[in-house]
């Protein structure tokens, strides 16, 4: 099994090296959301004549932003990448099974993000001076629940792509975004109009960013809201695995061979 | 022999669409079992299922006596495929994915037996290539690596040798030939090409419109049909010739310089004799049986009558 799992890894491991898209998201990406956020930031703070304090908090939401960006995108993109090199036969009529082939993406995944994660600290770092890593041992939690908002999500792409194929891809870049305002990433819930922020309370991620903004300015952590978002999470994470589930069940009864 | 695959009453539908209609046979132990038919007949749909890539409607898989719904991860250490329907990823190198594949099997020695077939499959000065970059044939050389990777008692090949150059393809062949040999590897066994199945193949199955039609051996089917073809080189404007064949129903077809003529095997030693007796000078002369390729594609009437394009 284990060897199996490794074997996915390895797999898009290759994909990532041999490809200069998959390096830039490293890089590229990174660079330009820190320096534009941050620049903006930094003109608002001069503009208030430091009344405004939103530099740390908005370099601070984009590094975390990127724990559910970038898992969500390589997953639901990982699975895209199976289905436009007709390879889905190759993996699935082997011995493995598609749970130890989502726990091998879902790995790799999480080590990609470990590295994009300090490659945009490291942005921020020499951009602004943001140490990120001040936050403490708390970046890890938060790091953990946005991951699982952005895997959530990644698996109920991940199944409507095995439902409807590469007809729906631009799913895999767009979706995020819908939940970006609800996440609170760049400000309070206070901003949203009252129907957001209703909407917002349902969006595991918000309580995360909630929180972030809350430790910068020196507060404690409340717990609860972290608990409250890990049982969002866990309801989302079920429910997008019993459809991909569904999902791939429907692809097995159309042929793998035909899902591209 | 000993049952390696069993296959029975195997029956998928798409909508109202029925691709495989309870289909049952099986494969021997040791055995190339060639699996006929022309395209969209189901075979692919077939060897799908045999793969477990595609969920059949009804009907049961086993193989090595076990039901392959139930034991598929352990199953699928011994089996492999190639296919020239499906691609290994096309932006990583030739050895990212000759070694991410012998991950997902359980191998002794992944370094060695990678190393194996790039030399068998004559891989070794492309490992460092882009997939995307190669040749058709190519890339069927490096499916095949990947369908032997995990050294398989069961091979299912899907047109192996479709891309490849005659000298390439008599290669494969060969390996598939000694692997049975030394390895008791059985294979289900699908192409367009009947010499190449003549050549290498124990028994026969056909399909047509999703069911089993005929399961024989390559030499009883030939021998069913009955026919060999003449051809000689003569002038056929001579007066013999002509007095020979009129009257005789013998259809005489004309091949650049040769004539061609269509007989049962048992009336050619009579033919040639009468050539003889008539003192007609001829030269050249072959005789040829009837191979699968006049079986299934130009006299075998189908089931409607009608004869096979």
């Amino acid at each position: 099994m284990l060897n199996r799992i490794y074997a996915i890894i390895l797999r898009y491991h290759y994909a990532t090296i041999r490809s200069w898209d998959r390096l830039t998201d490293f890089i590229y990406w990174p660079f330009i959301d820190l320096a534009l956020w941050g620049i903006t930031g930094a003109y608002i703070e001069v503009s208030s004549n430091g009344g405004i304090q939103v530099l740390d908090s908005l370099v601070c939401g984009i590094i975390l932003w990127y724990s559910v960006y970038r898992t969500q995108g390589d997953l639901s993109i990982g699975i895209l990448e199976e289905l436009w090199n007709k390879n889905l036969i190759n993996i699935f009529s082997s011995p493995i099974s598609i749970s130890e082939y989502r726990l091998g993406l879902l790995l790799y995944n999480f080590l990609k993000l470990i590295m994009a994660t300090l490659m945009a600290s490291l942005i921020a770092y020499i951009l602004f001076g943001f140490n990120f890593f001040k936050l403490g041992w708390i970046i890890a939690p938060f790091m953990g629940l946005l991951a699982l908002f952005g895997w959530s999500l990644g698996i109920f792409v991940a199944g409507l792509l095995f439902r409807f194929s590469t007809k729906i891809q631009s799913l895999a870049w767009t979706i995020i975004w819908i939940f970006a305002p609800f996440s609170l990433v760049y400000f309070p819930r206070e901003i949203l109009p009252y129907w957001g922020q209703i909407v917002s309370l349902f969006i595991p991620t918000s309580y995360v960013f909630e929180e972030m903004r809350s430790v910068l300015h020196g507060n404690q952590v409340i717990w609860n809201n972290l608990i409250l978002c890990l049982e969002l999470n866990l309801v989302y994470l079920g429910i997008s695995g019993l459809f991909f589930k569904s999902s791939f069940k429907a692809a097995l009864n159309r042929g793998l061979v035909k899902i591209y | 022999m000993e049952k390696v695959l069993n296959v029975d009453s195997l029956f998928k539908t798409f909508g109202d669409f029925v691709a495989v209609d309870k289909v049952s046979f099986s494969l021997k132990n040791g055995e190339i079992l060639g699996f006929l038919g022309q395209n969209g007949a189901g075979k692919t749909t077939t060897i799908q299922m045999l793969l477990g890539v595609l969920t059949p409607t009804s009907g049961s898989i086993s193989f090595l006596g076990k039901d392959f719904s139930q034991h598929r991860s352990e199953l699928l250490e011994k089996i492999n495929f190639s296919s020239t329907y499906t691609n290994l990823p096309f932006g990583l190198k030739v050895k990212d994915a000759l070694h991410f594949i012998s991950y997902l099997y359980k191998l002794p020695d992944r370094k060695k037996r990678v190393a194996e077939l790039v030399e068998i499959f004559n891989l070794g000065r492309l490992l460092d290539q882009r997939i995307a970059s190669l040749s058709a044939g190519e890339q069927t050389r490096l499916n095949l690596a990947k369908a032997f990777i995990n050294s398989p008692s069961i091979l299912l090949l899907d047109e192996p040798t479709a891309s490849l150059d005659p000298e390439n393809a008599q290669t494969i062949r060969d390996f598939i030939i000694k692997e049975r040999r030394e390895h008791g590897l059985s294979v289900l066994f699908t192409s367009h090409n009947m010499t190449e199945v003549e050549e290498i193949c124990d028994r026969v199955i056909f399909i047509q419109s999703g069911r089993i039609t005929l399961d024989d051996t390559p030499y009883n089917l030939a021998r069913k049909l009955d026919l060999s073809t003449v051809r000689l080189l003569l002038d056929t404007d001579s007066a013999p010739f002509q007095q020979l064949i009129s009257g005789s129903g013998i259809q005489i077809e004309r091949i650049g310089p040769e004539i061609s003529i269509k007989m049962k095997e048992s009336e050619v030693p009579q033919f040639v004799n009468s050539l003889v007796n008539a003192k007609i000078d001829f030269h050249g002369l072959t005789v040829t049986r009837a191979g699968l390729e006049e079986y299934f594609f130009k006299d075998r009437p189908d089931n409607s009558g009608k004869k096979n394009a």
